[in-house]
């Protein structure tokens, strides 16, 4: 990724896309912009694992976007070698209303899993999550911890390049954090490369090395995760006692 | 298409298919329920007067009622699914055209039921069984590819003009109108709405079934071949603006 900035037209979506087109025919009419990414330069190299920290609004999931090819830069170039998958909140695109195992074949379709995949390991992807006994269960009857698991589950079986994780694991018991550490430390074990965008720091600090901290749509450090946490900890700390004087 | 692509429209088709009507009593009669009422309403209203001089008027309003609905249920749904599915257009990285598509072959099989439908009740009033009926596949591509290419321009049109969905709805009132549904073309007597008739794609599919269905005539292979060239290629354009306006969708829907 080099020099990439990514300008979002502000205002609502309608409007914009009228300042757009008038924008075109003169500056007086151009839509406001706000800078979601600015210059940011990052190069992974395969079986990196790195993390994407900064507060809410900072551009960490623009940032994973455009990776994925989801949004185009409006500035610099991308580029990445091998297939990718992201998961921005699990269990997106399951339906309500079709059954748990309806749900496992339509869920592992949107990550390239074939049926057949699918087939031979369904009741290994039901036992994972706990979910045996509700295979014929419409997912509307299950609890949000338990699609967390399923979605989990079934993610398990994703064989790809580069692992693209917005704020994925939010939800979910300690159990289930557990069992999905060993998850990430098999993915580790395997070389595959991952970028993720968490608030959880000892989450971060246990799967990746790197850490890469935004502000307001811009880089602030790259390097060692511990070394990166601690600086915006101490920035916080500061922000904090700043707050308190006030 | 590539293979998992392959399997993730039918897996999108399924899920879209199971989930309509799931909560009403009959279910999915109601894809072939809905232009069987509209039918039997039109035919009790027009029989005397825009349908005295047409055989067999039953079958004849059945067959235009089926496209119709078919072409205006099709594309009233898949102009929204990048809409509704809007968790999926942004943050899911798949080529967004298979939602679409997904779209239209979930309500295709609607289609495809009442066409088969439709020649068992033409048997049952004394329409005779011709050869002719074995042009009906072939009609019922033509009506996809017709689906198809309005589906890419209305759902990539959709994400950028939130009105469309109204609009869409007022020229669907106009389209059942200026087709030949509920008349038959020789009713209009006025040259220019014969002519626009004439190069209104539905109306040309329509006819088609009819006289495959009812007169037992099948269409030349010239027609055919022409009707399909023209559709590939409205296709071809339509999935080249809506693979054009891809990147956009994640940031504006």
């Amino acid at each position: 990724m080099k020099n990439v900035t990514k300008l979002f037209p502000s205002g609502t979506s309608r409007h914009s896309l009228f300042r757009l087109m008038m924008g075109n025919l003169s500056r007086r009419w151009a839509p406001e912009m706000f800078t979601a990414l600015r210059s940011i330069n990052l190069e992974i190299k395969r079986s990196d694992r790195v993390a994407v920290i900064g507060d809410n609004g900072s551009g960490k999931s623009t940032l994973l976007r455009i990776v994925a090819g989801l949004h185009r830069p409006t500035s610099g170039t991308v580029e990445t070698q091998g297939a990718q998958t992201l998961l921005a909140g699990l269990g997106v695109g399951m339906v309500d209303e079709l059954t748990v195992e309806d749900n496992i074949y339509l869920y592992g379709a949107m990550h390239s899993i074939s049926r057949q995949d699918l087939r031979e390991r369904i009741d290994e992807i039901l036992t994972w999550a706990e979910l045996t006994e509700f295979r014929q269960a419409a997912l509307k009857s299950l609890s949000t911890g338990m699609r967390t698991r399923l979605a989990f589950s079934v993610t398990r079986c994703i064989i790809t390049d580069i692992y693209l994780l917005d704020e994925a694991l939010t939800a979910g018991d300690q159990g289930f954090r557990e069992k999905c550490d060993l998850v990430f430390k098999n993915y580790a074990r395997k070389g595959s490369t991952m970028l993720i965008a968490s608030h959880d720091f000892d989450f971060v600090e246990r799967h990746c090395p790197k850490t890469i901290w935004l502000d307001h749509g811009q880089q602030v450090n790259l390097g060692p995760t511990a070394e990166v946490l601690e600086q915006y900890r101490e920035h916080w700390r500061r922000r904090h006692a700043a707050i308190g004087s006030a | 298409m590539d293979k998992p692509y392959r399997n993730l429209v039918r897996e999108v088709a399924y899920s879209q298919y199971a989930v309509r009507d799931q909560n009403t009593i009959l279910g999915l009669l109601w894809s072939f329920l809905n232009p069987l009422l509209m039918m039997a309403v039109l035919f009790a209203y027009f029989r005397m007067n825009a349908g005295r001089d047409v055989k067999h008027y039953a079958v004849f309003l059945l067959l235009g009622m089926i496209h119709y609905t078919h072409f205006s249920n099709s594309t009233s749904t898949a102009m929204n699914v990048l809409v509704v599915s809007a968790q999926l257009t942004r943050h899911a990285i798949l080529p967004k055209e298979v939602l679409v598509i997904g779209s239209v072959l979930a309500t295709s099989v609607e289609f495809v039921v009442s066409m088969l439908v439709c020649v068992a009740v033409a048997c049952f009033t004394g329409i005779s069984v011709s050869w002719a009926m074995l042009g009906l596949p072939f009609i019922v591509v033509l009506q996809l590819l017709f689906v198809m290419w309005v589906s890419f321009l209305l759902s990539s049109g959709r994400v950028f003009v939130k009105d469309l969905s109204h609009v869409y709805q007022v020229l669907l009132r106009l389209l059942f109108f200026a087709t030949p549904i509920f008349y038959a073309t020789q009713f209009l007597e006025n040259p220019l709405a014969q002519q626009l008739v004439r190069f209104n794609p539905l109306a040309g599919l329509i006819g088609l079934s009819r006289n495959a269905v009812i007169d037992g005539h099948l269409f030349p292979v010239n027609v055919f071949l022409t009707l399909a060239v023209i559709h590939a290629v409205a296709l071809w354009v339509a999935f080249r603006w809506f693979k054009r306006c891809e990147p956009s969708f994640a940031e504006y829907v």
